[in-house]
């Protein structure tokens, strides 16, 4: 068993088989060696943690994705944007949980989670504004009224499609 | 509180937006476009050259050599620069296509008139080279085709819109599907008119409706007489469904003993530019004319039955009813009948005329015209539906294109016509199909067949004569297939009216395969041949190849199979004198590969020469 500490400070213990799906935890394991003791999560919330330990345990067993695969080149095999049911409907959650899990998956090295999370992401943006996406990503439009026109229309081809 | 995302997880992000060459495809481009314009971060993210190769290699497989170098360049190899350029190339073709492609017409017709359309691909004494003539006569009137027919969509679909197309303008281009320019007819029918102005002024007819003498119904029989000694007249019941009577510039010429809908559309032609306010009447037994008198409450609206030898004056009060009456229509429901309509209600009638002769068994079919009037009847069907029209127009209508309709006016006039016309489900339905056969075009151009690749002895090769020894017919090779024997694809060519995506084992059965001495497990062969249908499937077991095929079936070939000259530049005949000088002269001859086709069968040319002179 592993215990994870999250940055509200609350304890998890897990299957060293299911907490290895973070390539973190897993290579922070074989660095501390044979240890009992609790592996610190600063970035991770309890709440955020919770849902993805529940991702790993379902996902237990199933292979890990090379080390050393180039991300992009991988992707563009596999990439679509079908989701699995199961994971589909573990990824039904509020926007900014949605966002937390991919910011935890990105820091733990879960590949898998963090592609279901961008999948969802993705599909959420199809077809949307730039103003509805800057209002779902939470940011702000920081370009010069000069930039903003050039920027128009260097885009202007891509309008009437 | 939502959590700003990092840098690398919007370009994960954008990296989900899959490329591909439909709908899709652009909703992801224009997604990055515009993440590109919502703040400086997402814009690194979205301008990243990397996320646009993917894109710019799935959508653009075309490209003008020359002018991708120069795009190269001038972009130093940054994919999403690239893409650019491509997607403002895109907006003008998109824009400016019918204007563009009529400039092409010339061009292409000259490329046309280059060979003697009698001659077709030539028969030629081994040693001697064939040139690409014929080929490039092929492709450059297959254009032609396509450029005429996405003008033809593009008027229907305004007709749709509510535009105010002539009924004779909007019928005249059903000719569009069959390589003729617009132009063309409205030519033969505008000389047509003055024609019979001509003939009445000579007889000292009054033409305009102030002349006290002016007498419309007798100006409707003078110019029904005028037709008549022009030639033009019902066609005999043996010839009635004649494929050939249904297109202007086949009744306009060669055909002019038609039925009904073409008589009306040429007395309508010649009645408007008289000033007659004349119309075609979508009537239960055949078309007929509406002939509208104007400011006149003494005189009713009265009908010319232009196909009735001698064409008949039918009035509203009395023919009409007694008409309809025997055709068990009552009078309440007589108006629908007896209006004058508008051009699309006749292209439809047309549509179900042309289905009409196709599945005619009473005249023989003209085989060059079954494939462009199938798309022409389905095209109608399509733009100007009648109450909910079925999906499975889509598939059949795919059946009789070719990869080239497939990316011109299908995919470039049809789809967008169904989109503006708001059948998106229609649209969507044929633009997967369209792509699922350019995708199987790709796979099919891309494939390099070797010999030595495969596991198994293919005995003939592309270019070859054969008799079928089971059905007898003559026939040529196109193509081979040793190890994933492709029945679906040429399934479509055997059953012209059923669904096209039958399981492909059904085929097998049907053709009884496992009866040949080595079932399916041999070659197949891709053939063309002189009987319908013109394309077919054929196992190794029953093919034999003709050792010296008489030179009027290689000249019969040339000259009826239309297709020919896409797979083959001409035929080379290698004659041997036998032992006496008085013994028969036997000469082998195979057909000469295109490029594209030596391409994808790179040893098969030179196979054909060794059996040649062997």
């Amino acid at each position: 068993m592993v215990t994870l500490v999250t940055s509200d400070n609350e304890k998890f213990t897990a299957d060293k088989e299911v907490a290895e799906r973070s390539v973190l935890i897993k290579n922070m394991l074989e660095d501390v060696g044979e240890s009992d003791q609790p592996i610190p999560l600063p970035n991770v919330s309890s709440s955020v943690l919770k849902k993805v330990l529940e991702y790993c345990e379902h996902h237990r067993g199933e292979p890990l994705p090379a080390a050393d695969a180039d991300t992009t080149q991988d992707d563009t095999r596999k990439r679509t944007t079908d989701i699995s049911e199961w994971d589909q409907k573990f990824i039904t959650v509020d926007q900014e949980m949605l966002f937390e899990i991919i910011l935890a998956a990105n820091y733990l090295d879960i590949k898998s989670l963090l592609d279901v999370g961008c999948k969802t992401v993705a599909n959420m943006i199809k077809g949307k504004t730039p103003e509805e996406i800057r209002k779902l990503f939470n940011i702000v439009n920081d370009f010069t009224p000069e930039e903003e026109a050039q920027i128009k229309k260097e885009n202007e081809w891509a309008e009437d499609r | 509180m939502i959590p700003r995302l990092p840098l690398d997880i919007l370009i994960h992000i954008l990296y989900q937006l899959p490329p591909s060459r439909d709908t899709d495809g652009d909703i992801s481009v224009k997604t990055i476009v515009l993440c590109s314009a919502t703040d400086s971060l997402f814009r690194e993210a979205a301008i990243l050259p990397n996320l646009w190769q993917h894109h710019y290699q799935v959508r653009y497989l075309h490209a003008n050599k020359t002018a991708e170098v120069q795009r190269q360049a001038e972009s130093s190899g940054n994919w999403r620069s690239m893409y650019f350029a491509r997607g403002v190339i895109d907006n003008q073709h998109a824009r400016t296509l019918t204007r563009f492609l009529f400039d092409a017409w010339d061009v292409l017709e000259i490329e046309t008139g280059m060979v003697d359309c009698s001659e077709h691909l030539k028969v030629l004494e081994y040693g001697e080279i064939p040139s690409l003539t014929a080929t490039r006569a092929y492709w450059a009137s297959a254009l032609l085709g396509s450029i005429s027919q996405m003008y033809a969509v593009d008027i229907w679909t305004g007709l749709r819109l509510g535009s105010s197309l002539s009924f004779v303008e909007a019928f005249s281009s059903t000719s569009c599907f069959f390589g003729k320019h617009p132009d063309e007819m409205s030519s033969i029918l505008t000389d047509l008119n003055s024609r019979c102005r001509s003939h009445l002024v000579h007889l000292n007819v009054p033409l305009t409706p102030d002349d006290p003498e002016y007498d419309i119904k007798k100006l409707c029989v003078l110019i029904c007489d005028f037709m008549t000694s022009e030639g033009y007249g019902p066609a005999t019941s043996a010839n009635f469904h004649n494929l050939s009577n249904l297109f202007p510039h086949s009744y306009l010429t060669s055909h002019k003993r038609t039925i009904p809908l073409s008589l009306v559309h040429v007395f309508v032609s010649i009645a408007r530019s008289l000033g007659i306010a004349a119309s075609a009447v979508d009537f239960p037994i055949r078309v007929i004319c509406h002939i509208s008198v104007p400011d006149d409450p003494e005189f009713d609206d009265f009908y010319v039955d232009v196909f009735e030898s001698p064409p008949q004056i039918l009035s509203l009060r009395e023919d009409i009813p007694a008409l309809l009456a025997r055709q068990g229509i009552v009078p309440s429901s007589m108006l629908h009948h007896i209006s004058p309509c508008g051009a699309a209600p006749m292209l439809l009638r047309s549509a179900r005329n042309i289905l009409a002769s196709l599945n005619s068994l009473h005249v023989p079919l003209p085989h060059h015209l079954v494939r462009p009037s199938t798309i022409l009847a389905f095209c109608i069907y399509l733009i100007l539906p009648e109450r909910g029209v079925s999906e499975r127009i889509v598939p059949q209508l795919l059946s009789q294109a070719e990869p080239l309709d497939a990316c011109t006016f299908i995919s470039e006039a049809l789809v967008p016509c169904l989109r503006v016309l708001g059948a998106d489900k229609m649209q969507e339905y044929l633009a997967k199909g369209c792509q699922s056969t350019l995708e199987a075009e790709a796979t099919l151009a891309k494939g390099v067949r070797l010999r030595s690749l495969e596991d198994r002895t293919v005995q003939h090769f592309v270019g070859q004569v054969f008799e079928h020894k089971k059905y007898m017919y003559i026939g040529l090779i196109i193509g081979w297939d040793v190890s994933k024997p492709n029945f679906n694809h040429f399934h479509v060519f055997q059953s012209f009216f059923q669904p096209v995506c039958e399981a492909s084992e059904d085929w097998i059965k049907e053709m009884k395969v496992s009866e040949l001495p080595r079932g399916k497990d041999q070659p197949f062969y891709s053939v063309v041949c002189l009987n319908y249908p013109p394309q077919r499937y054929v196992a190794e077991d029953n093919i034999k190849p003709l050792l010296a095929p008489p030179s009027e079936i290689l000249v019969q070939m040339c000259r009826d199979i239309d297709i020919l000259p896409k797979f083959f530049t001409g035929v080379l005949r290698k004659t041997k004198l036998s032992g006496s000088s008085l013994g028969p002269i036997r000469a082998r001859a195979r057909f000469v590969l295109s490029p594209e086709l030596s391409e994808a069968y790179p040893e098969d040319e030179a196979i054909g020469d060794a059996w040649l002179v062997g």
